[in-house]
């Protein structure tokens, strides 16, 4: 008897946890027939993964309150983090966003929708480690890892804690992996898309390719790894131009934490705004120097 | 000193098109926004974007991207 009703308790407090989160989660239709997930994180805006996206400017976006179209206003290939902004919606208060960040073995709830309704799926945290640069040149707040079966339509699902606390967005890693982009890295994301409209591309002008140190190089250097970025080209007219780099010259740090290599500046550099002043470690002739460049923003007259 | 260049494949080079159409890729605009930029159909956007991931065997634009900047086909 007794646990009957400790089954009924806890099958009754999914349930109203998944209810409570529902309405923040939307549906996205993407190409003809495909649909992935996302949620609400200002009541105009929502966040979405950018690549399943897949450079449409317009989609159509099914939350509880039925279907609108919205605009994709930025999409961060570098952070995989999506910014849709839907007309005057007066939805779902936004997001509790949690200030405690997740430990591995914590339990998760994934919320996602489909035309069908919500779509909810309950797992844990198989992994949970410090901030990380992605492979695509982003810099992800914490290594994220979920354990859990979903299929594709959880793509950008939200991610809540057992408190109903937003903490992450689903999105599919390599091998079938369920990674987390956290809360952190979609609010500096989200901020800036809000403040401007957009999210502007910071740039220095700089074609960069890797060398590969020998080992007694390496060595002298005080390299932790045998590549460098080094410089190829330099754009004219560029914040790399103004600031004296040059083809040859190869880049160690940047603001005093040492750079491996192209994608790791790459994440560095998607976390600066553009008009900050960074001090960039350049290394010349045997010489290492310090020197200031200011971010750029992209323009697409540059291309 | 010793340094040496990397011994890495070389990846198909693109066009000056493709390189193009890539950096904005890279900027997160969609392909009727690189359309209009560039003053063609989106069709020729997503033909040209099709030939880059062919190109530099990526197999997502994001991939795309990173494998351009390593090979300094793209700017940063």
């Amino acid at each position: 008897m007794s646990q009957i009703s400790v089954l009924q308790e806890w099958s009754q407090a999914r349930s109203s946890l998944s209810a409570s989160l529902a309405p923040r989660a939307v549906s996205i239709v993407c190409g003809k027939h495909r649909a992935i997930s996302g949620f609400h994180w200002r009541p105009d805006l929502i966040v979405t993964a950018a690549e399943a996206l897949g450079g449409d400017e317009e989609v159509g976006v099914l939350s509880a309150a039925g279907e609108q179209r919205a605009r994709v206003l930025a999409c961060d290939l570098t952070t995989d983090v999506a910014v849709l902004q839907v007309p005057g919606s007066a939805e779902p208060a936004s997001a509790s966003v949690s200030s405690t960040p997740l430990q591995a073995g914590a339990g998760v709830v994934f919320v996602g929708r489909s035309r069908g309704g919500p779509l909810v799926s309950f797992g844990s945290v198989r992994l949970a480690g410090p901030a990380w640069s992605s492979r695509r040149g982003g810099t992800i707040d914490q290594r994220l890892e979920f354990e859990g079966q979903l299929d594709v339509r959880f793509e950008g699902a939200l991610v809540a804690d057992f408190a109903g606390a937003a903490q992450a967005m689903l999105v599919a890693g390599p091998r079938g992996s369920l990674l987390g982009i956290p809360s952190a890295t979609i609010e500096r994301i989200a901020s800036v898309v809000e403040q401007r409209g957009y999210l502007p591309r910071p740039y220095l002008g700089l074609r960069l390719q890797h060398l590969w140190l020998d080992e007694a190089t390496r060595t002298r250097w005080g390299r932790a790894r045998r590549t460098v970025a080094a410089v190829a080209g330099v754009e004219s007219g560029s914040p790399a131009e103004r600031a004296g780099l040059a083809p040859g010259d190869l880049i160690e740090a940047l603001d005093g934490a040492p750079v491996a290599d192209i994608e790791a500046l790459a994440a560095r550099l998607a976390g600066a705004s553009p008009g900050r002043t960074l001090a960039l470690l350049r290394r010349r002739g045997g010489q290492t120097e310090s020197i200031a460049i200011e971010v750029g923003e992209w323009r697409p007259a540059k291309a | 000193m010793t340094v040496n260049l990397s011994a890495q494949r070389a990846p198909a080079r693109l066009t000056s098109r493709e390189r193009e159409v890539l950096a904005l890729v890279a900027t997160g605009i969609s392909n009727k926004g690189i359309a209009r930029q560039l003053q063609v159909s989106p069709n020729t956007v997503k033909f040209h974007i099709a030939a880059i991931l062919d190109k530099l065997d990526a197999a997502t634009r994001a991939e795309a991207v990173a494998a351009a900047l390593r090979s300094g086909e793209l700017s940063l």
